[in-house]
């Protein structure tokens, strides 16, 4: 979306006076400014480790490196430095997960996966147990190569982590959550339907 | 050369010339300029000079060792030479105009007084945080690295960060530490001013996709040059930077800040990096194991240099290095682990194959210096787009502003040989606008009388040097000097470190005067490199020069036998012991002198030619210029436009007119050389003259080969036999003359190297593909709807020619490359041509209905013209027929016969630019050997003993120089002035009559006596 | 080699494919200056899929193999990701290329999926991919808060405002949660709450993907962006705030 706006604006001359920005940029601002009171003490003991995906659209296409540094800063507090290991390559350099520019609708599943045999071994090679894809086609993607792959990880959002580090994940809201976060730091357990 | 300090303002003149910038160029100038008799200030920004060239390990193509082929140079300036050498200095102003400038200079503090340090090392050991001087690499600081020899040899002080300043100027026993050192500010002023501030390297830390900021074993070219380096931080072995392991596959990623549009890359090609991978890789192979895997991954393989293609031909055939045709994306380190894997597209298929390897090294363009681009613009040089100095293609070496001229990289990005050859014409442009040199330069002053050590028992001294670790790598020096110590009549035996280092010569030459030697034996390096150097000590100490014998424990010991060093170290005994006897039998040789003839010989008036006659007539030298055709012009002739633009044919009738009217040229044209004799100061020409071929002799004391090459025209792809096929040459001149029918073209196919880089004429003929590109470029220029396919096998428009070559690219020109292997078919239809090829990447024939078909045929040497002059001049040539210098990386112009200069395309091709530089460059190394009043014959010469010839003529007929002759006395005579002390008369001769001085029979007799006394023992 | 071989002969033909392109992209996107490096194919995970890779498809386009490379399904295999040119030493644009190769294709014959989501975002003002219309995701939205807001009551003063004016951020939200997993628009809220966010949703373009750029259809890929920027304009709305 960030770049399909961006890029928008720019080709079809579209005036506007709203400033278009990443909702990275604002976790990660939020943190820092105490505003989201993150910590990553859920993982002390649990040592999950995670990954994060960094999407195209918005890291090499739109904001560069510095947006993935926020990205990064805000998924260490959550998880803990310790239990964050990137990917090979990564930020500007990363590679596309395959799920973007309207693959995942073109209908060519066998060459979208063949695609994203990259990203699955890249991901494969951090031994994570969680990958984040803080952007839908990553998400839905990345969702896909996991099923591929024997669920060799599970596919999160940003916002369920950050809420789960707040304790504030409900029950309702842990969908892509394996079993190892399905009960932890969980919000109103007695909401669960 | 002296080193000067505080130096205050000395009584200037405008017969000065400052020289900015202490690399291998600006030494070149410095030289050049001082041995024809010119003041020259060399000003180095850095602790000392030599440039980038002493960070290498070995340079292409004869991979020798980059400290040893330099240290000759930075010896040869730090001989008594008019150079007044200032390091840490930079220019802050310049005013004046040409032949009054008057120059501001700024000396950083050094706090150390040259003048006292030794470079004894006690301050470095005691305080090694506040003394600058990084012998090693920092690997990520390459500015920090120096070198053994180091001129000056001297340390430097950083005040800053010495906490207790008197404790640090306390442990220097010489007293050379000057806390309160200021530097110094001052002013000269010089006639003419050169700039060779060399080049900067791209900083490749901005391109994350090659990982080159956070992971080790992905280094730059001149770091891994620091880690083959014997005077680098692993001490020559080749060390992967991660874990010092020993690498198993290695990969070079060509281009890295070169050729590019973006991430600070420049445009243009930086010219000098393929050759330097391919050395490298082969280094790596030679020196650390056939068994690593060497893979260079390039775009175009640019080596269009002398004899480079052949290089490249021996880099894949024998040395195996393997050449990928592809830019990788990224360099990836796997988590973990610090195996690096490359991902590559090979070029006929879409596929990916990914591979490790344990070192990549990017091949790291050059740019221009933030601070030579401000020192270039505060001096009013205008530059060009890519803050390079802007010149012109006749007048190659002179900047915008009169009176300052440049060379090296800062004109363009070049190697090593064509940096050496922009000095030495820099030299010569400099020094052209000034009056003549009032006295001819000092050759002898200051030394001691020579001893007479006749009829003295002989008192030996052997000073063994370790090279570095080219010789101390392999043997136990140590053990060879203890060795040497017990033989007879040696009074001292010594290992000296590197002998050839100025600490090491002062402590020989001490030790010949205080233990009263009359003999010497130096078991070190080349005599060929060397021997002047230790002639010139002997002289210092108060010897005939000729006491000395040098045993090459180099290259006959440690570089031939490094894999068998026991052996090596028995040898190297033999030597010694050989060397030894030898010296025993040497005598005192006096050498002669007689009056110089500062008349000069140009052979061939083309571009080359005229343009080295104009610079030495300038001069005030008389010029004999012989040209063979009616007219003057060469081959510049056939040409319209330069790939710039400039108007060829108005710059040639001007040198033309120039050339003709010239009050110092005797120009002689339909003349044919016939004879050649005599030596550097004294040579005789015998030349034929028009149809009716009447003999003249001209006598002159240099002679400059420029006759230039033959444009090729193979039969090939219906070359004269198909009105719409025609070469580069041709079509330059049908488009300039025929717009019209340059407009009515549809498709135009031009097909490179064609008779170029094949079997029969091996090398690159470095000129066509720009040849193609202007054409191209003219074409469309006039045409804009003309279709044009240009079909290549490595497009090398190296330096700025790569921005025409995008230029073509941009207006639609399509190259497509060809294999060597399939060439493109090309058949008759009608007035048109059907060129079918195979677009490599699709992998599909195309077939082109050509209107024309331009054929990039480039040169190949008239082998029996150049064979003749050969014989003639005595000169050996290369394979390819072009004439061989004396050294190809650090003598590009001199021949091997003293005297004798090449420029030009006779020495290969090039173009009109770098012709005239080279040409200009002969001009300056002429005027170097004519610059002295009287000429030094060297004793090394025959002696006939009268009675014992037998006038048997056998020398008569075995002299290559036709020397001897039957004098009135009935005996053979050789005329020392005349004799090149070759001892091929004295080998032939059956009546044992003839001795060549300093090879006499008795000595090489001693040396074999030595040999098998060994193995008696 | 097993085709026959490409002719070319006569006069170079007029609009090639690659020209036009040219033509449209600032600086002609640099589509003529490939030095066929191959740096594109060697970082691409596409190269390999339909025999294609980035250099071949420029090469393809450069040769005039305008029917080859306007028919390739390869140009929906290419993600736009830009890999490429963030590489290429002549900072081409391959992928605005592939973009109008995927323009020339009939509209009715592009991917289904990628032509049936942007159509979807084409029939109400949402221009969300699944159709959704403002007023069933005001409806979801309410409902959703309303559930939350009792059920945990420590979220009981939280918003989820639409089209309220003057809102400093103006944000989007991808069609799949209102429609298919509305749970998963909470833990958004729920930060937006915590840290006090003075936010909105737009009746109109409040759809967080855009299926129209990737179908290559320039109108409704202006259509879609002018609407949601139109409406956070209109809002007062100083930040238009991506969640993706």
């Amino acid at each position: 979306m960030t770049f399909s706006v961006l890029a928008g604006l720019k080709k079809f001359n579209i005036d506007h006076k709203c400033e278009v920005k990443s909702i990275y940029e604002y976790y990660a601002k939020w943190i820092r400014e105490g505003k989201l009171k993150v910590n990553s003490d859920w993982n002390k003991d649990l040592k999950l480790k995670f990954t994060v995906q960094d999407p195209c659209q918005i890291i090499r296409k739109s904001y560069g490196d510095p947006i993935a540094e926020d990205l990064r800063f805000v998924v260490k507090s959550i998880v803990g430095e310790e239990n964050f290991i990137d990917m090979t390559p990564n930020r500007s350099n990363n590679f596309c997960c395959g799920g973007g520019g309207g693959f995942l609708q073109s209908g060519y599943v066998d060459a979208r996966r063949a695609y994203g045999k990259i990203k699955a071994d890249q991901i494969l090679a951090t031994g994570a147990d969680y990958c984040i894809a803080a952007c839908h086609n990553c998400h839905a993607q990345i969702h896909d190569l996991a099923e591929v792959n024997d669920h060799a990880w599970q596919t999160v959002h940003l916002w369920t982590m950050i809420c789960l580090s707040l304790g504030i994940l409900g029950p309702n809201e842990r969908e892509y959550l394996g079993d190892d976060l399905k009960e932890v730091n969980v919000f109103h357990p007695e909401t669960a339907l | 050369m002296k080193t000067v300090m505080n130096s205050h303002n000395e009584s200037q003149s405008n017969n000065k010339v400052l020289v900015i910038g202490g690399g291998l160029g600006g030494i070149r100038t410095a030289l050049d300029l001082a041995e024809a008799g010119r003041n020259v200030v060399l000003v180095e920004k850095d602790f000392s000079i030599g440039g980038l060239m002493t960070q290498l390990d070995r340079t292409f193509p004869t991979n020798n060792c980059d400290l040893c082929t330099i240290s000759p140079y930075l010896s040869e300036s730090v001989r008594q030479l008019p150079i007044e050498f200032l390091s840490m200095t930079r220019v802050t102003e310049v005013e004046g105009e040409a032949g009054d400038f008057t120059v501001t200079l700024n000396t950083a503090p050094r706090y150390i007084d040259l003048d006292k340090c030794t470079a004894c090392g006690d301050c470095y050991n005691k305080f090694p945080e506040c003394v600058r001087f990084t012998p090693g690499l920092d690997h990520r600081a390459p500015t920090c690295m120096r070198y053994p020899h180091a001129t000056p040899q001297a340390f430097s002080v950083d005040m800053a960060k010495c906490n207790d300043i008197q404790q640090v100027v306390d442990i220097c026993p010489a007293g050379a530490i000057v806390p309160d050192d200021k530097g110094t500010t001052q002013q000269i002023s010089c006639g003419a001013i050169v700039l060779a501030t060399g080049a900067g390297i791209f900083d490749p830390s901005g391109l994350d996709n090659f990982g080159y900021k956070n992971q080790p074993d992905v280094v730059t070219s001149l770091e891994y040059e620091r880690i083959l380096s014997a005077s680098g931080p692993t001490h020559g072995y080749l060390l992967r930077p991660s874990d010092n392991e020993k690498p198993k596959k290695i990969a070079w990623i060509q281009c890295i800040g070169s050729r590019g549009m973006q991430k600070g890359a420049s445009s243009y090609c930086s010219s000098a990096c393929c050759m330097f991978a391919l050395k490298e890789a082969i280094v790596t192979k030679e020196r650390f194991g056939e068994d690593i895997e060497t893979t260079i991954f390039f775009m175009d393989m640019r080596t269009f240099g002398k004899d480079y293609e052949c290089y490249l031909e021996r880099a894949k055939n024998e040395f195996g290095i393997r050449l990928v045709r592809c830019r990788p994306h990224s360099v990836i380190q796997r988590p973990g682990s610090n195996v690096l894997s490359i991902s590559f597209a090979p070029f006929d298929r879409s596929e990916l194959v990914t591979e490790e390897f344990d070192i990549v090294v990017l091949s790291t363009g050059f740019k221009v210096a933030e601070d030579v681009k401000k020192l270039a613009q505060d001096m009013g040089i205008e530059l060009n787009e890519h803050n390079f100095a802007k010149t012109s293609n006749f007048q190659p070496v002179s900047t915008s502003r009169p009176g300052i001229y440049v060379c090296g990289m800062f004109e363009s990005p070049k190697d090593i040989p064509e940096t050496l050859i922009q000095g030495s014409a820099a030299a010569c442009m400099a020094s052209s606008n000034m009056p003549a040199p009032e006295k001819a330069p000092a050759s002898e002053e200051d030394f001691p009388p020579e001893k007479d050590v006749t009829g003295q028992p002989p008192r030996i001294g052997v000073f063994i040097c370790d090279c570095g670790n080219n010789i101390g790598g392999v043997i136990d020096v140590e053990e060879l000097a203890e060795y040497a110590g017990n033989l007879s009549d040696v009074a001292v035996s010594k290992s000296v470190g590197q002998g050839c280092t100025q600490e090491s010569m002062k402590e020989i030459q001490d030790l010949i005067v205080s233990e009263d030697l009359n003999r010497v034996v130096i078991g070190g390096t080349s005599p060929r490199t060397e021997e002047l150097k230790f002639q010139d000590l002997l002289r210092r100490a108060g010897l005939n020069p000729y006491l000395l014998e040098i045993a090459n424990i180099r290259d006959q010991v440690a570089w031939v036998h490094g894999d068998n060093p026991e052996n090596a170290l028995k040898k190297a005994k033999s030597l010694i012991q050989m060397a030894v006897c030898a010296v025993k039998k040497n005598r005192p040789l006096i050498e002669q002198t007689l009056p110089m003839n500062k008349d000069v010989l140009v052979v061939g008036g083309g571009v080359s030619g005229m343009s080295s006659a104009l610079a030495l007539a300038d001069q005030g030298f008389k010029v004999f210029l012989v040209e063979k055709e009616d007219k003057l012009g060469g081959f510049a002739k056939n040409l319209r436009k330069t790939l710039e633009g400039e108007d060829v044919a108005g710059a040639l009738g001007e040198m033309i007119e120039k050339t003709q009217t010239h009050e110092n040229i005797e120009v002689i044209t339909g003349a044919n050389l016939v004879d050649h004799t005599g030596k550097t100061g004294m040579f005789r020409t015998g030349i034929q003259i028009g149809p009716e071929k009447s003999y003249r002799q001209i006598d002159h004391g240099a002679t400059i080969l420029a006759t230039g090459t033959q444009p090729n025209r193979p039969a090939e792809y219906l070359l004269d036999q198909h009105e719409a096929v025609m070469t580069q040459a041709d079509a330059g001149i049908f488009i300039e003359d025929s717009p019209e029918k340059v407009k009515a073209l549809e498709n135009i196919v031009m097909i490179q190297c064609v008779g170029s880089r094949c079997p029969d004429n091996p090398n690159c003929s470095r000129i066509c593909c720009q040849a193609a590109v202007k054409n191209a470029l003219h074409i469309l220029d006039i045409n804009p709807d003309a279709q044009i396919f240009v079909l290549y096998r490595d497009m090398r428009t190296y330096g700025f020619q790569e921005d025409y070559y995008r230029k073509a690219r941009e207006k639609g020109v399509i190259f497509i490359r060809y294999e060597v292997d399939a060439p493109p078919n090309v058949e008759a239809s009608g007035d048109k041509v059907n060129v079918t090829f195979v677009d490599p990447i699709l992998n599909r024939p195309l077939m082109v209905t050509a209107d024309k078909l331009l054929l990039s045929t480039g040169f190949k040497v008239d082998q029996k013209a150049t064979e003749r002059l050969a014989r003639i001049f005595k000169l050996p040539r290369t394979h390819d027929g072009y004439f061989l210098e004396e050294h190809v990386k650090l003598r590009p112009i001199d021949l091997p016969v003293p005297g004798c200069f090449v420029a030009g395309t006779a020495h290969s091709p090039r173009l009109i630019r770098e012709s005239i530089a080279q040409a200009q460059a002969a001009a300056s190394r002429v005027q170097t050997i004519l610059a002295k009043d009287v000429i030094h014959l060297s004793p090394v010469v025959a002696q006939v003993d009268g009675d014992k010839c037998a006038a048997c003529l056998v020398c008569v007929r075995a002299c290559p120089f036709n020397v001897p002759y039957i004098n009135a006395d009935g005996y053979s005579e050789i005329d020392p002035a005349k004799c090149h002390g070759c001892g091929i008369c004295a080998a032939e001769c059956p009546a044992k009559a003839i001795q060549l001085m300093k090879f006499e029979d008795d000595q090489i007799m001693a040396k074999l006596e030595g040999l098998f006394e060994r193995k008696v023992a | 080699m097993s085709e026959d071989a490409i002719k070319i002969e006569g006069k170079k033909k007029k609009s090639l494919f690659i020209d036009k392109v040219r033509e449209i992209l600032p600086d002609g996107g640099n589509l003529n200056m490939c030095i066929t490096c191959g740096a594109c194919a060697s970082g691409c995970p596409a190269t390999g899929l339909e025999n294609m890779d980035p250099r071949k498809f420029l090469r393809m386009a450069a040769l005039g193999l305008d029917e080859e490379i306007t028919s390739t399904p390869w140009v929906w295999m290419c993600t736009g990701c830009q890999r490429c040119i963030y590489v290429c030493p002549m900072k081409i644009n391959i992928p605005e290329l592939v973009y109008y190769a995927r323009q020339s294709w009939p509209r009715e014959e592009r991917p289904k999926g990628i032509l049936g989501s942007c159509d979807m975002a084409l029939r109400n003002d949402s221009c969300s991919a699944m159709g959704a219309s403002p007023d069933d995701f005001q409806f979801v939205v309410e409902d959703v808060l309303e559930e939350y807001r009792e059920a945990q009551p420590e979220f009981k003063d939280m918003e989820a405002p639409i089209d309220k004016a003057g809102a400093e951020f103006f944000l989007n939200q991808n069609s799949r949660e209102p429609v298919t997993e509305p749970d998963e628009m909470v833990p958004l809220w729920k930060i937006l709450h915590t840290v006090g966010v003075d936010w909105t949703y737009g009746s109109k373009g409040w759809g967080g993907e855009n299926y129209c750029m990737f179908l290559a259809d320039d109108e409704a890929w202006e259509h879609v962006t002018r609407t949601a920027l139109n409406k956070a304009d209109e809002l007062g709305c100083k930040i238009f705030l991506n969640t993706e």
